[in-house]
């Protein structure tokens, strides 16, 4: 782990050497991340002005767009930041030094956090609002929050060691399908955009299986359930079964074919 | 009796021969539906083998090379011995870790530098924060450096670009760069893939001073050096494996080059005409012992044979005699010991009839 934390840092270190003179692509990244949802935002602003709904639909989208945003991100992360490293080129350096290749995608996929957490630098602090709203209910409804929020990150990202496995098997060399379809099917069965009633009966009992549900759940100022906590947990293990299992596989594809070398 | 450190026993790999099919440029998000085609279709492939049951073994701070031409499978050898690349069947170990189970592990004890390796490192990045980089990685892995930059960067005459871009650098200097990653810290085994590519004549003969005095006699270490060109490594190894088409053809030392000079001598002519008649005259009079031809790029002119004759077969009165009898007017004709490149060729010759 400490190992993992410290190729992490210099991976880091080394991305700011490379960057010196672009920081302004940090402030473009922001803006572009931001642009994605505005739109949302606007839609739901002119719906409540002219419902006269008093911030609702803005409200009930601004949560969705907050959960959206960064658990979509740990969902997407392992696959954009390996392809990214393959198609630099860096990837063969990285591979040929005394490092195992798990190590590896676990220091990028950090890296790869930390770049999105600046990204979605505005919905995080929309999150820390929303829990320092919670402070003022109860420390314990805090608490939870909390570790709703690790756990649902947590789950997005072993689902995303899952898309890697078989982006590294199948080696797609571009966007993997499966994200967006787990994000689309996520945001559907959870009632991200839109209330979970008006979903036809046989959907509204999946949301068990999707992390974005539980969070906005707690966002959207839903009590402490131990239900759910423990359904999330349980979630969680399968998730770490199937994610580092998919990974596994995917390595030793990836090492039998020997396709992801670019210049060895 | 020296310490076996490399064993490989019956390694095969086989690669698809169609090539992979890309998206096109207008669609290029499809690589997803390219990657399906393909997982689908993968049964229905051809396959060529590269690496055909190859064996061999190699001794601790020996310098072992391996010659063949283009597309011999050396590349692919490396990749397996250095953990990157998994044989299809066979089996080995390298100081005592399995090339599959703990090719993970492999990557302590076995440092590769690639063909293309200058390719990989970042542009962007000085020549010293390049070599920092790999440094902190050895250091993670608990390998202790046993150079610093400064004074690897001085035995590769590079100090003074310490402070440059690597993009900056050309060729043959980003090739030493990758160099300086065997020097930096110490790993048992050395893989070094075609090392002398892109260097001038002076630059070749100090990384081989650099291989045979600093990584061989001071940091012991075993080295296996591939090359297409015998000449660049003939006088470094101990040992010259040659490879052909995926095999192992043979194996040579200094005793068996001897050997092979007692047997054979080298006829070098040069011959003034029409390069396919001359070399239809010349295989009638000796088959299959041409070795080397070579002519400008106009078709009638001047051209240059080399022939591998039995010293016992011919003498230099019977040749003449012949070459007049078929009409073969030579500008010169020199008589000489041969050297490990016709051994070499040689071989190949005989492996492919």
């Amino acid at each position: 782990m400490i190992k993992i934390i410290r190729m992490t840092l210099l991976l880091i270190k080394i991305d700011f050497l490379i960057q010196r003179k672009y920081k302004l692509e940090l402030i473009t990244s922001i803006l572009s991340k931001m642009s994605i949802y505005i739109v949302f935002l606007l839609l739901a602003i002119f719906t409540d002005y002219y419902t006269g709904m008093n911030f609702f639909y803005s409200k009930f989208i601004l949560t969705g767009i907050v959960v959206d945003s960064i658990l979509s991100s740990a969902l997407y992360i392992p696959s954009v930041v390996f392809i990214q490293e393959y198609r630099t080129g860096r990837l063969d350096l990285k591979m040929i030094l005394p490092l195992s290749i798990k190590e590896l995608i676990y220091a990028l996929t950090l890296k790869g956090m930390l770049w999105s957490a600046i990204e979605n630098s505005i919905f995080i602090v929309c999150w820390i609002y929303f829990l320092v709203h919670t402070l003022f209910k109860s420390i314990v409804l805090t608490l939870y929050f909390i570790i709703i929020t690790i756990l649902a990150l947590y789950s997005c990202l072993e689902l995303g060691f899952l898309c890697l496995g078989i982006t590294l098997s199948l080696e797609i060399r571009g966007s993997n399908p499966l994200i967006l379809f787990l994000r689309t099917f996520f945001v559907i069965i959870s009632g991200i955009y839109f209330p979970l009633d008006i979903l036809p009966a046989y959907l509204r009992g999946l949301f068990l299986i999707s992390p974005y549900y539980y969070l906005v759940n707690v966002i959207r100022g839903g009590e402490m359930n131990v239900s759910h906590l423990m359904t999330m947990v349980i979630m969680a293990i399968l998730y770490t079964i199937i994610g580092s299992f998919s990974l596994n596989s995917g390595i030793k594809s990836m090492i039998r074919k020997g396709l992801w070398q670019r210049w060895l | 009796m020296r310490r076996k450190v490399i064993e490989v026993y019956n390694i095969s790999k086989k690669f698809r021969k169609n090539p992979r099919l890309e998206p096109s440029v207008i669609l290029g998000r499809g690589h997803w539906i390219v990657a399906i085609i393909d997982a689908i279709r993968e049964k229905s492939y051809e396959y060529i083998t590269v690496l055909d049951k190859v064996s061999l073994t190699a001794y601790e701070n020996e310098i072992l090379g391996i010659v063949g031409p283009n597309g011999a499978g050396k590349t692919t050898l490396f990749k397996i011995l250095s953990g990157i690349l998994f044989p299809d069947e066979g089996y080995g170990n390298i100081l005592g870790l399995d090339l599959i189970k703990d090719f993970q592990k492999i990557k302590r004890v076995v440092n590769i530098i690639g063909t293309c390796e200058w390719l990989t490192f970042y542009e962007d990045l000085s020549v010293r924060e390049n070599l920092e980089f790999i440094q902190k990685i050895y250091a993670f892995s608990g390998i202790k450096p046993v150079r610093s930059i400064d004074r690897v960067l001085e035995i590769l005459n590079l100090k003074e670009r310490i402070d440059e871009k690597v993009r900056k650098l050309s060729s043959g200097m980003r090739q030493k760069l990758a160099i300086a990653k065997c020097l930096i810290a110490y790993t048992p085994i050395i893989l070094l893939d075609e090392p002398f590519r892109g260097l001038d004549i002076l630059a070749v003969r100090e990384l081989k001073e650099i291989i045979k005095n600093i990584l061989s006699k001071e940091n012991n270490t075993t080295i296996l050096i591939s090359s297409h060109r015998l000449s660049y490594i003939e006088d470094l190894c101990e040992r010259i494996l040659i490879m052909n088409k995926g095999k192992i053809i043979s194996s040579i030392n200094v005793e068996k080059l001897k050997e092979f000079s007692k047997k054979f001598m080298i006829v070098e002519l040069e011959v003034y005409g029409i390069y396919s008649e001359i070399l239809n005259k010349l295989k009638k009079i000796f088959g299959h012992s041409i070795v080397y031809a070579f002519s400008f790029k106009h078709p009638y002119t001047r051209i240059v044979f080399r022939v591998i004759l039995a010293r016992r077969e011919y003498s230099i009165s019977d040749l003449l005699d012949k070459l007049s009898k078929y009409n073969i007017r030579y500008l010169y004709i020199e008589v000489k010991d041969p050297i490990l490149e016709d051994y070499f060729t040689y071989l190949i010759k005989n492996g492919d009839r």
